[in-house]
């Protein structure tokens, strides 16, 4: 008797989970199933693996893909020289700048991005002033490539943030007992740092991975719509109402997504228990 | 194994001196160790022997060779720190193994020796454990068979025990001892816990604020301190307020008493502090000596150890044999007196 | 030979670090200036008059701010209690409960907005306040993180032990034991919503309410300028916020590497 007392203490935030979660997400998968009509239907998911939304799907993975390869590098260096030298309050002003961009970011980022990297964007016009003409090849920032850069401002904050605790793991006792011990420092960082920090690094990864396929914000603003993302797809379904079904469309849209970011965290968890015998 | 020396060593941060001016030899195969509290610099002085840290100025050699601006990584040190050093990745063995792997030894001589030490510590069993499925004593154990695998010239400790239960800290400390014995080698054991200090050591070191202050056996150290710091971090004393008589006398309850020659001499100074150990304190017959009363009886088996109050706020410990004093109270009025020759005897 | 090296590696680490601060300054210095000057080079705080002058942003702007409050203090009054209890009588739960805090990660914010568009009575779609419903579900994976390893870190059952022993009424406990000793916690929750609401776009813009986000995206395509300064200074204000967060807690942990793993 007293066992199930025992859970009552959770059931607020249960309750909650329940409500503002679980019922939007049983939603969603009802509906991706369903056309406007309300007939069970698997159509859905036939339109958004064709056509237009295929291509959604492709360019938001390979921005995905690539920001999150860039910053992974680019943060954890950052931080690893935050870290090695030990500035006294730079670790705090920058960890809680990077705290800003990475979950602030989005709109006001779009903008400052416009004013920097736009046609009239100040560094533009430093660039031309130096003989360089970014838009003389017809690129913009609203292309793919101009969305990356701007995707790296709260990628690489988010990599800082994750990284410190990472690089900050290694202990200094493991490179003194090793250097002791005679070990060359290639040796320490085969046998030691690599296989403690990759499974670290391949799991943030995913995270940096899934945190660029869910953003939309940054895209909305910046491009408008113009840059084809499933974000920005799964919008312009909802608030449009110009296409058949389009409703349930998003929902399938929204099920895709879920299903990618679902996959990626299972391919994490199989591999790290696979990995990581030594951590209980 | 090596004999090491420090000849004038000096580390600097910016403008506090961690370390003044350290001289010392470290006999083939003597067991020393630095005692003080922290940041008295002896972690400092060992961390330059092992190379994991420059001097400001100052030597350090093994044997004749001068080894200050060596790399750690070719010191050949066994070096086994506080806690959290083993390689949470690797198992036990292959933590064992890193080191002899470093030197590049074939498979089979590397098997043969880290077998031969799993054996003598008792570790074979876990052998193949990781770092978090072992006992904080297993740990140390791992770790000082790692050190001590790579045969190094000299054994270097830094505080090993001091995250470890009181029972499992005794039991290593003596393993640590006949490990040192039976391979002979030179061991710098780094400490704040005296009686660990006393226990394991062939001499001791007392350290602090960045200088050695005496270093010589224990017992005498304990019997013949030659700094008010080294009797009072060694074992327990009373100070007691004398008064000198001259530079070789001084007065405290009633009675003379010669000043111990390694003293600081005291000439003209006004106030002077008699430093006696607590077994020194005696009863004395009726009206000589000094009167107290007996505030705290603490019976620690075979001997009990008495708090008493001297005039208005001086407090005396005194330990006797237990027999002796059986029959006291608290509350209980004694004659104490000072049973000793010489006294240390330390200036204001 | 070896002092070299260690120089020659200082030096690397220097340049990456100097590097990465222009990498974080460049646009904010860029924006600055293209937002303070004019076409023929002058420099004034027009932009910023007229953006403080704008009924629509002041409005959207305290919207934004009372949502953040609303947030914060449900977050913790709900998370708090929910904490403290797994970890005094059920703590062979809190796996199973972190588990369901992370889910949020799992599903993106825009599929979070749709489900909740097509989901929720009509009550709850009618205000704007309802946001803070969802804001605290998008921001539970951080809060419930940050919550958790607070009261991991003064072992509650103890602390709760003890204070019954010496005969504690439940209000002492709380307030006097538990909140206080798991004030980094507190703080980087709150600094987590802060952060994250003053930013959030997909539910906003789903939903049709007039946050700041949503309106400086509009504002965007008409006063560029204007647009430019507030999206500065509301990444300046966050960052000023935090930091004088991270001062009060004076603990230190950080508040905000709670990180994800």
């Amino acid at each position: 008797m007293k066992r199930y007392v025992d859970y009552f203490g959770l059931v607020p935030l249960l309750a909650f989970i329940v409500a503002f979660l679980g019922f939007p997400l049983l939603a969603i998968l009802r509906f991706s199933f369903q056309d406007s009509e309300g007939n069970y239907t698997l159509n859905n998911f036939q339109t958004i693996t064709s056509g237009i939304y295929r291509d959604a799907f492709w360019l938001s993975f390979q921005l995905s893909l690539f920001s999150a390869a860039i910053s992974l590098v680019l943060g954890f260096i950052f931080a690893l020289a935050v870290t090695r030298l030990q500035i006294p309050i730079l670790k705090g002003l920058i960890s809680t700048a990077s705290g800003v961009f990475a979950n602030t970011g989005g709109v006001p980022l779009a903008f400052m991005f416009i004013a920097s990297l736009g046609t009239y964007g100040l560094l533009t016009d430093w660039l031309r002033k130096l003989g360089i003409d970014l838009y003389a090849n017809s690129w913009t920032l609203y292309s793919f490539s101009g969305l990356l850069i701007v995707y790296l401002y709260f990628q690489v904050p988010l990599m800082v943030l994750v990284s410190l605790p990472i690089i900050e793991g290694i202990k200094r006792e493991w490179r003194e007992a090793a250097l002791t011990l005679g070990a060359p420092y290639g040796l320490f960082w085969r046998k030691v740092i690599a296989p403690i920090i990759a499974p670290q690094l391949f799991a943030t990864f995913l995270l940096l991975f899934t945190n660029s396929f869910a953003a939309y914000a940054t895209a909305a603003a910046l491009t408008s719509g113009s840059l084809a993302l499933v974000p920005v797809q799964i919008a312009s379904l909802i608030s449009s109402n110009v296409q058949v079904d389009g409703a349930n469309t998003a929902m399938a849209l929204g099920v895709g997504m879920i299903s990618i970011v679902g996959i990626a965290m299972t391919i994490y968890i199989v591999l790290e228990r696979r990995v990581v015998k030594w951590r209980n | 194994m090596a004999r090491v020396r420090f000849s004038k060593v000096t580390k600097r941060y910016g403008k506090t001196e961690a370390l003044r001016e350290l001289s010392l030899t470290v006999q083939d195969g003597e067991f020393v160790t630095l005692l003080g509290p922290s940041g008295c610099g002896k972690t400092t002085a060992l961390r330059i022997l092992a190379g994991l840290i420059n001097p400001t100025n100052g030597d350090v050699f093994f044997d004749e060779l001068n080894i200050t601006s060596e790399s750690a990584s070719k010191r050949d040190i066994g070096m086994v720190f506080q806690a959290y050093s083993l390689f949470p990745n690797l198992t036990a063995r292959e933590n064992m193994e890193f080191g002899l792997q470093a030197r590049k030894l074939g498979p089979l001589e590397i098997m043969n020796r880290v077998n031969q030490l799993m054996e003598v510590t008792g570790l074979s069993e876990h052998r193949d454990k990781y770092p978090h499925q072992l006992s904080g004593g297993q740990q140390q154990r791992v770790a000082l068979v790692r050190a001590l695998a790579i045969r190094p010239r000299v054994l270097l400790l830094d505080e090993p025990l001091s995250a470890l239960d009181a029972q499992v800290r005794v039991q290593i400390r003596d393993e640590v001892r006949r490990l040192q014995r039976e391979f002979g080698i030179t061991t710098i054991f780094v400490t704040h816990d005296q009686e660990e200090a006393m226990a394991i050591s062939d001499r001791v070191g007392v350290m602090d604020k960045g200088e050695l202050l005496q270093i010589d056996v224990p017992k005498k150290l304990y019997d013949q301190p030659e700094h008010p710091f080294v009797a009072k971090f060694f074992g327990k004393v009373n100070s007691i307020s004398a008064q000198p008589i001259n530079s070789q006398r001084v007065r405290f309850w009633n009675k003379e008493y010669q000043t111990s020659p390694n003293s600081p001499r005291h000439g003209i100074a006004t106030k002077s502090w008699a430093l006696v150990r607590p077994e020194s304190i005696v009863e004395a017959p009726q009206g000589q000596g000094v009167l107290g009363v007996i505030k705290e009886i603490s019976f620690l088996g075979p001997l009990t150890q008495l708090q008493i109050q001297v005039g208005k706020n001086e407090s005396i410990i005194m330990t006797s044999t237990s027999g002796n004093v059986s029959g006291r109270k608290v509350g209980d009025n004694i004659w104490i007196t000072v049973d000793a020759e010489e006294l240390f005897v330390s200036v204001e | 030979m070896e002092k070299l090296k260690s120089f020659l590696n200082k030096s690397l680490l220097f340049l990456a670090l100097i590097i990465g601060v222009l990498f974080f300054l460049l646009p904010i210095y860029a924006s600055t200036v293209f937002a303070l000057q004019d076409v023929e080079g002058n420099y004034s705080l027009d932009p910023i008059s007229r953006a403080f002058a704008n009924e629509e942003i002041t409005r959207s702007l305290l919207l934004t701010l009372r949502i953040s409050v609303l947030t914060v203090v449900l977050t913790l009054l709900v998370l708090i209690p929910t904490v403290a209890w797994l970890h005094i009588v059920v703590p062979q739960a809190r796996k199973f409960v972190e588990f369901l805090s992370l889910l949020p990660l799992v599903i993106p914010p825009i599929v979070q907005g749709v489900g909740f568009l097509y989901s929720m009575p009509s009550f709850l779609k009618s205000t704007p306040y309802a946001l803070v419903f969802a804001y605290m579900i998008l921001a539970m994976p951080f809060t419930y993180r940050a919550l958790d390893a607070a009261f991991s870190a003064i072992d509650t059952k103890t602390l709760y032990e003890a204070s019954l022993t010496l005969g504690a009424k439940w209000r002492t406990l709380v307030f006097r034991i538990l909140i206080p000793n798991v004030r980094t916690g507190i703080f980087a929750a709150t600094f987590l919503i802060l952060a994250l609401v003053l930013g959030e776009f997909a539910y906003a813009s789903l939903l049709l309410w007039d946050t700041f986000p949503t309106v400086l995206a509009v504002a965007g395509m008409g006063d560029a300028s204007a647009a430019v300064a507030l999206s500065v200074l509301s990444l300046l204000g966050v960052w000023l916020a935090l930091n004088v967060i991270n001062l009060l807690n004076k603990s230190n942990r950080s508040i905000v590497n709670v990180g994800v793993r």
